[in-house]
């Protein structure tokens, strides 16, 4: 098991440091006419507003 | 800097660590689906006339809190000054692994990645007509890790001593990191922390030798190396951006000319103006919201599972200080209700602190289910008994963890233990969760969430779990300090892991 394994088990299990209860998804709302959004998991929250345009 | 901005911002980790003490923590947010934001945020207002279709309207919960991309912590406000400034490299699309060049076109590493050459595209000019050149770029690091304010652990992490980084012509950067450090471009992709600043500018504005800090929280006129200029910022209201005529992509093609980040508070109203087509761009609703733009014909919906996850935190001390306890709480936890009756079963239960999404998630970490008898034999083994009071603590304005926070007092009921749930303003909260008060004197759970800087378990955890910033603020010593190993007393196995990570 490496080191970043047993940390997870380590505080899930083992010596649970918190109830980690939910992963709740990115949810952007957008009106149709925009374009070149997208969700870059790492890069939440953020948008390349020169690549994006109206229609 | 942390505080104030507390005051004045929705919660969010970032926000509330950054210049704390540069401990690279990482990125903490409310939930989504709350709405919380700055006091006297605009409401019901007409943000943009439907005739212009040149300007890019985004309706932000909560406002951007500092300009400096040196400092700046919080998703809100790099969500605006990604407008003005740009990095060496970034992810590409929505990938989290695959990079491209922005302000260089090419990088490598020696052989054994210790070394990272990153060739300088040439032609691009900062917003004052300055060249972006190989030592505009040295010195924007220099000035980024002497600051050494919240994100400074993203590049620190590798390389912390400026005399390393070279340029050693006009187009070549050098990083001599030391040691082998194969996903160092992660970092360097990250957008907190690394992006490029006028750095020689700045210093016109320097103050008591602060590289122009305290003037680039709230200006940006000839610093930034992206494709906007910031022209209008005020905090809590609005944040306006209008294309900068000499962008080195140029402006061929279909773009907006203006960009508006126009802070709305209420979850309501953003919807609303979305739905009127006075907003463009709206993120931060609640399920009713969802629910009732998901059949909006002029609406587009994204979802997507990224890299966060949201817990209570459990206090190691009084009833909750054995881990047979916090196992208990965890399989008294009503997971199948919170997911669906709460989360409307678009969340995902995390498989343990590190979501799928970043690199070094262990899929085989525990799925915790709920089971109502062995969270009771635990607690027997711990020594909790019947009537034991416990009390659990959120901020104001969190509808769905207070929601599944009720759910779970029920369960606990039926074990004999009273939960009580204190919903907390939101300064006192987070002075709380900061606060010096030892384990004893916390709540027993904490609501907290968490991002990473770039995608790397190991950025994930180190700030919730390490206690190597023994000399720091106790508010920025990690998960367990928070919860209640106070003083760094992070468990011994923990430390020593976080040592060899």
């Amino acid at each position: 098991m490496t080191a970043i394994s047993e940390m997870q088990n380590l505080l899930q299990e083992d010596d649970p440091a918190a109830i980690y209860y939910v992963e709740p998804p990115w949810v952007v709302y957008f009106r149709n006419d925009v374009t070149g959004i997208f969700i870059n998991p790492v890069n939440i929250g953020t948008y390349n507003y020169w690549a994006m345009s109206r229609m | 800097m942390i505080e104030k901005d507390l005051l004045r911002e929705r919660v969010d980790r970032r926000t509330l660590i950054k210049g704390a003490g540069a401990a690279g923590i990482a990125g903490m947010v409310a939930t989504p689906t709350t709405g919380m934001a700055a006091p006297g945020a605009t409401s019901g207002v007409r943000l943009r006339a439907q005739s212009d279709p040149a300007t890019l309207v985004v309706a932000a919960a909560g406002s951007p809190s500092d300009l400096d991309p040196h400092s700046s912590y919080d998703y809100q406000s790099v969500m605006a000054i990604l407008g003005a400034y740009e990095g060496l490299i970034g992810l590409k699309g929505d990938s989290t692994t695959e990079l491209e060049g922005i302000i260089a076109e090419s990088w490598e590493s020696n052989e054994d990645f210790s070394t990272w050459t990153f060739k300088i595209r040439p032609g691009i000019t900062f917003q004052d007509g300055s060249p972006v050149d190989a030592e505009a770029v040295r010195l924007n690091y220099e000035r980024f890790l002497t600051l050494g304010l919240g994100p400074v652990a993203v590049l620190s992490r590798f390389v912390s001593d400026p005399a390393r980084i070279t340029a050693p012509d006009e187009s070549t950067v050098v990083f001599d990191l030391g040691s082998p450090q194969p996903i160092f471009p992660l970092a360097i992709a990250s957008t907190y922390g690394p992006l490029i600043v006028n750095a020689k500018l700045l210093r016109e504005h320097e103050e008591d030798g602060d590289w122009g800090h305290y003037w680039a929280q709230t200006n940006a006129e000839g610093t930034g190396s992206g494709p906007y200029r910031i022209t209008n910022f005020e905090p809590g209201q609005i944040l306006e951006m209008e294309r900068f005529d000499d962008y080195w992509r140029g402006w061929d093609g279909n773009h907006f000319d203006k960009v508006i980040v126009r802070v709305v508070s209420e979850t309501e109203t953003r919807r609303q103006l979305l739905e009127q087509g006075e907003a463009d761009i709206v993120d931060a609703l609640n399920v009713e919201a969802y629910d009732a733009l998901v059949d909006n014909p002029d609406i587009t919906i994204q979802s997507q599972f990224v890299t966060r996850n949201q817990y209570f935190a459990m206090t190691v001390a009084g009833p909750l200080e054995t881990p047979e306890a916090r196992q208990a709480m965890n399989f008294a936890w009503p997971w199948t209700d919170v997911l669906e009756g709460v989360y409307g079963g678009r969340s995902r239960q995390p498989r343990g602190p590190v979501p799928p999404e970043i690199r070094g998630h262990d899929e085989n970490t525990l799925l915790y289910t709920t089971d109502l008898e062995r969270a009771r034999t635990l607690l027997e083994a711990a020594g909790v008994e019947e009537g034991t009071q416990l009390t659990l603590a959120m901020q104001t304005g969190l509808d769905q963890p207070k929601a599944a926070a009720e759910l779970f007092q029920q369960n606990l009921a039926q074990l004999g233990i009273d939960l009580t749930i204190d919903v907390i303003d939101l300064s006192t909260y987070t002075s709380l969760v900061y606060g010096d008060a030892g384990p004893d004197e916390r709540p027993n759970l904490m609501w907290w969430g968490w991002w990473p800087d770039y995608n790397d378990a190991w950025n994930h955890l180190y700030p919730q779990v390490s206690c190597d910033a023994q000399d720091r603020p106790a508010r920025i010593c990690g998960l367990y300090a928070t919860i209640g190993y106070r003083s760094c007393s992070t468990p011994p196995r923990m430390r020593r892991m976080t040592k060899r990570t």
